[in-house]
């Protein structure tokens, strides 16, 4: 009876730590960019603004969600943590591609999911809706309001996704 | 034994919220990106102009009335440059723009003078402000504008800060004005952390 109990309490740990848990990995961890005379409208050329807008590539960011079983929802909000901005900074995020889904997965519903730029705020908002695992869903930024009517001072904010199941 | 039981339960219990399962309740996992925008000491000035050269060229005439010195004065003005800057400058709180003259000599019985004026235009930021005095231009560093910070003045004639050159002759020193064939004078801007 006693060696059985043990067994339970064995195959409960092991089913613990043996299931797989759900996972949300944002690949690039870092977009950094660094202003100078060659970042202005006409290139060190006096008199003229920075260029307004920064954008990176189309896959410059890749997500990853894992763990989630096949028929499983998920939405994916989106919402900054401000270390050191400014207001007249302006950064938005778009959806470049639905990703990899897995084989029996529906994988991201373009459906539900916004299309274009989204402004990321403080506040979270939804941004992507999928059901099962995905990998490389492809992610770009831009940061809009350039301008050196803003101080010269280094800007820096988190931009965090948070997983939820069953939206 | 009923420990060993509770220890059962409690491993299912732990076991269960990392499921992925339909009616699993909110996972609140996190991924991020850090954004990191970092404006860099930018300096950098010209001269514009509206019309015609960047080089001041004054010649002078006598009057055609005999007995009289200078038909004006001053004898001679111009008004065509403009004064552009784009700045950032993270570490000091602002600069200022000077002026002198690195070669040459005005000619004596004379004295060549600016007046600046404000910043216009399609700039922004907090531009600097001008000279509120008449500027007599010599060898020795003079403020033209004072107090810029991150800004921009718009590129181009018609904006920044419009240069007013005069060229006086001193009455005093009327004695020492001789006939010349040309006095080429180098004026130097100098952008400068505060």
């Amino acid at each position: 009876m006693k060696n059985s109990k043990f067994k339970l309490s064995i195959l409960a740990l092991l089913f613990a730590f043996g299931s797989q848990a759900q996972v949300i990995r944002s690949q690039t961890e870092k977009w950094e960019n660094d202003l100078d005379g060659n970042n202005l409208s006409t290139p060190n050329e006096a008199g003229t603004d920075l260029e307004s807008t920064l954008e990176t590539v189309a896959s410059f960011n890749l997500i990853d969600i894992a763990g989630i079983s096949p028929t499983t929802g998920w939405k994916i909000t989106v919402a900054k943590e401000d270390i050191s901005w400014n207001g007249l900074l302006i950064p938005s995020i778009q959806r470049t591609g639905i990703g990899n889904k897995c084989g029996s997965c529906s994988g991201v519903n373009v459906g539900t999911s916004t299309t274009g730029y989204t402004v990321i705020t403080d506040a979270e908002q939804d941004f992507i809706f999928g059901e099962g695992n995905v990998s490389d869903i492809p992610l770009q930024y831009k940061i809009d309001g350039i301008s050196l009517a803003i101080p010269a001072a280094r800007y820096q904010t988190v931009i965090v996704f948070t997983l939820y199941g069953d939206p | 034994m009923k420990k060993t039981l509770l220890y059962s339960l409690f491993f299912v219990f732990m076991a269960l919220p990392s499921l992925a399962q339909p009616g699993n309740p909110t996972f609140g996992l996190t991924g991020s990106t850090l954004f990191d925008l970092d404006i860099r000491p930018i300096s950098v000035m010209d001269i514009e102009v509206s019309a015609g050269s960047k080089n001041l060229v004054f010649n002078l005439s006598a009057s055609s009335e005999a007995g009289e010195i200078f038909t004006s004065n001053p004898v001679a003005s111009t008004n065509n440059l403009w004064l552009n800057y784009s700045c950032a400058n993270p570490v000091v709180g602002s600069r200022h723009i000077d002026i002198s003259i690195t070669s040459g000599t005005i000619p004596a019985g004379f004295e060549l003078r600016l007046d600046v004026g404000s910043a216009t235009g399609s700039g922004g930021g907090t531009r600097g402000s001008p000279n509120p005095s008449t500027i007599v231009i010599t060898g020795v560093d003079k403020n033209v504008v004072t107090g810029i910070q991150s800004a921009f003045t718009g590129n181009g004639a018609m904006n920044g800060h419009q240069l007013t050159f005069s060229l006086h002759y001193l009455t005093a020193d009327f004695a020492q004005i001789t006939h010349s064939t040309g006095s080429p004078i180098i004026l130097t801007y100098t952008l400068v952390d505060d």
